[in-house]
């Protein structure tokens, strides 16, 4: 009977010392949270004129990873407001404005959601970028274009039409700020593709990898990359520089590198054309620029200067012969320094598309009467003009005389 | 003994009539916070992920307002259903059978809402309790986090429902809108709106922030096969949040995942439709 009793105490500690062992006893500890990170490295540390860099990491398995890319160069970036608002049924002529842009901007999403991305290119023009960012999660992930200060001035229809800003109204919240950076990225990169990519691939255990695709019109200079999961799971942020060199040239205002050579032998070809028709070769060269990625707010302020070297030696040698009508000149001149004055303003108030129809309907328009006056209608009508242009021609082949008889 | 299996067997298909099951499709009723269209494009991925999980067709069913939504729901015309709290402890108090599968989790807030009281910055009015007697604006009398979790705020700080006047301006912009006016002393709204104000929140003080009500619940909502009612709990539970499936079927819809949830998760926003006489 003792043995009995012996055994069973035997077998009770026995019992018991497992179960301490494991861990019956103990006051419960729960594990630690597991620290969910995101670790993430480039291939190469620079490129030169654009190419390609990869990103690999790992993220926790089953997570979305996003790749937000940025170039340390910022540009401006502008919209006016004016669609019609759901909620109060009116338009808001508010116009946005930004000098912090970054001039390259990428979000990679996973390639899981290159549907939500083809949804998006079906709308056309209309696609949405928060539409975009919700669709696929990355909400969260869109932070470098959320933190740069936005101005918004409220305008008017009529401000608008003259090239107004307006007034400048309070600073927007965090929140606010961050959904009018959406419409300004838009605006700014235009194309779906060149923002968004639906590139990340993501492996069942966490390990992803994106090629980043810097084109060669990417500005130069620090790019940023940082991997996310969402506003509190990222990598350290990552950098890489993009070397450029002559003849390549960044545009600071276009926010992009072009190739010089292109547009110097394009604009001698221009200008020979558009002198020999009386014009300073502005209206050809400004659409072929505008072709050539430009933003149109750059090109109509840089073709203004460039037409001005066409413009002085043609006021130099229409001044020869005596063909400047001075009282006319001044006072159409004055017209033209209002204009001067609204113009720059009202190009940054319309958009690109805006611009171009404008543009387009003033070529017609020009082609129309142009074609207009070389009828034999017309011709015949306008006798007088052409006595004006044969006395143009008298005079100039005077002057080519003078010239030539002085020479000897 | 025949006449005894024939009964049996009766009554067998009798007690089975009522289970869902027995469709061949669900009614996924979803409360219409936004227009139509945009509902539809939203929870599409989801419906056709449960078709894909369950083996039946889902049909998603939005009403045209919130009205139309509860009496339906309430008549056993959804099999699952997606509403704010509020309505569903609405829908809950007269369909037993309803049963609350999980809490919807978004990206910006998680699975809890709060809601706030808001004050001018140079407002006399200090605490709650001070607001009696005094015009408070909310949203909406059926909004959790813009009315009911306040009214619950206020019966905490000593008032009754009766001490405040509520004018409803709709949205959270004209609630502020209304304070700054003074057409109100204070505002209700949900304490993350503050921040998306379009006046900006620089302009407010928080008198103080509710306790946490649940986020969007979506729950089974009518009598159902045990079977049936099982797989759909399980096809939703595996759409944890912040998971890459999650949110390629559940971004659109405007939330990140689902957590389960049990009908203890809403005895606050009971007390606090009570508390607002909404209950």
């Amino acid at each position: 009977m003792k043995r009995q009793w012996l055994k069973l105490i035997i077998i009770s500690i026995a019992i018991f010392f497992l179960m301490y062992q494991d861990g019956v006893f103990a006051e419960e500890i729960k594990p630690e949270a597991a620290t969910e990170r995101i670790t993430a490295q480039l291939d190469k540390p620079s490129l030169k004129g654009g190419g390609t860099i990869m990103i690999t990491g790992k993220a926790p398995e089953g997570k979305p990873v996003y790749v937000e890319v940025w170039s340390e160069r910022k540009v401006r970036a502008a919209r006016l407001d004016s669609e019609i608002d759901k909620e109060t049924g009116k338009r808001p002529y508010i116009f946005y404005l930004t000098d912090e842009m970054p001039g390259f901007y990428n979000l990679l999403v996973p390639s899981v959601f290159s549907d939500a991305l083809d949804e998006q290119r079906k709308l056309g023009r209309k696609w949405s970028v928060s539409a975009l960012l919700r669709n696929t999660g990355a909400t969260a992930a869109f932070e470098a274009p959320a933190k740069a200060k936005i101005d918004r001035y409220q305008t008017t229809l009529w401000a608008s039409v003259v090239g107004s800003r307006g007034e400048l109204l309070s600073p927007m919240t965090e929140f606010e700020n961050k959904r009018r950076a959406m419409p300004l990225v838009k605006a700014k990169f235009r194309d779906l593709d060149v923002v968004f990519k639906a590139t990340v691939e993501i492996n069942p255990d966490g390990s992803f990898k994106a090629p980043i695709e810097l084109p060669s019109n990417a500005p130069p200079g620090k790019y940023y990359v940082v991997a996310k999961i969402d506003k509190d799971i990222k990598s350290e942020t990552l950098m890489f520089e993009n070397f450029i060199s002559f003849p390549q040239v960044y545009l600071g205002n276009a926010g992009r590198t072009i190739n010089m050579f292109v547009p110097f032998l394009l604009t001698a070809a221009i200008t020979t054309f558009g002198v020999i028709m009386g014009a300073g070769g502005g209206f050809i060269l400004n659409p072929i620029l505008v072709m050539m990625g430009l933003p149109h707010t750059v090109v109509a302020g840089t073709v203004m200067p460039t037409v001005l070297f066409s413009q002085g030696t043609g006021i130099y040698n229409y001044a020869r012969i005596k063909f400047i009508s001075f009282k006319v000149g001044i006072t159409l001149g004055l017209a033209m320094v209002a204009g001067g004055f609204i113009g720059p303003k009202l190009t940054e108030l319309i958009t690109l598309a805006q611009y171009k129809f404008l543009f387009g309907i003033v070529l017609i328009i020009l082609a129309a009467l142009m074609f207009w006056q070389t009828t034999p209608k017309y011709l015949e009508k306008n006798k007088k003009e052409q006595a004006i242009l044969k006395e143009f021609l008298r005079r100039a082949q005077e002057a080519k005389q003078k010239k030539m008889e002085g020479g000897k | 003994m025949k006449k005894l299996t024939v009964l049996l067997v009766v009554l067998f298909f009798i007690a089975c009539l009522p289970f869902a099951s027995l469709a061949t499709e669900l009614k996924f009723g979803l409360l219409p916070r936004l227009a139509e269209k945009e509902m539809i494009d939203g929870f599409t991925p989801l419906a056709k992920y449960l078709e894909k999980e369950l083996g039946v067709k889902v049909t998603l069913v939005v009403p045209k307002d919130f009205d139309t939504w509860t009496k339906e729901a309430k008549a056993g015309a959804y099999d699952i259903a997606y509403t704010n709290p509020y309505l569903y402890v609405v829908v809950k108090k007269d369909v037993k059978d309803a049963e609350v599968i999980a809490i919807a989790s978004e990206p910006e807030i998680g699975t809890k809402l709060y809601g706030t009281i808001i004050v001018k910055k140079d407002s006399p009015i200090k605490t709650i309790a001070d607001l009696k007697g005094k015009t408070v604006a909310a949203t909406d009398p059926g909004s959790a986090g813009a009315y009911l979790v306040q009214m619950l705020m206020l019966q905490k700080a000593g008032l009754k429902k009766d001490d405040v006047k509520v004018i409803f301006e709709k949205r959270r912009d004209q609630v502020a809108e209304a304070v700054l006016a003074g057409k109100a002393v204070a505002g209700f709204v949900r304490d993350d709106d503050v921040e998306k104000l379009k006046v900006g929140p620089d302009h407010f003080r928080r008198l103080g922030k509710s306790d946490p009500i649940p986020n969007w619940p979506i729950f089974i909502a009518k009598k159902m096969d045990p079977a049936m009612a099982s797989k759909i709990k399980t096809a939703i539970l595996k759409l944890k949040p912040g998971d890459l499936q999650s949110i390629k079927i559940l971004a659109p819809a405007r939330t990140d995942g689902f957590v389960p949830a049990s009908d203890k998760d809403f005895a606050g926003m009971v007390e606090a439709a009570k508390a607002a006489g909404a209950y």
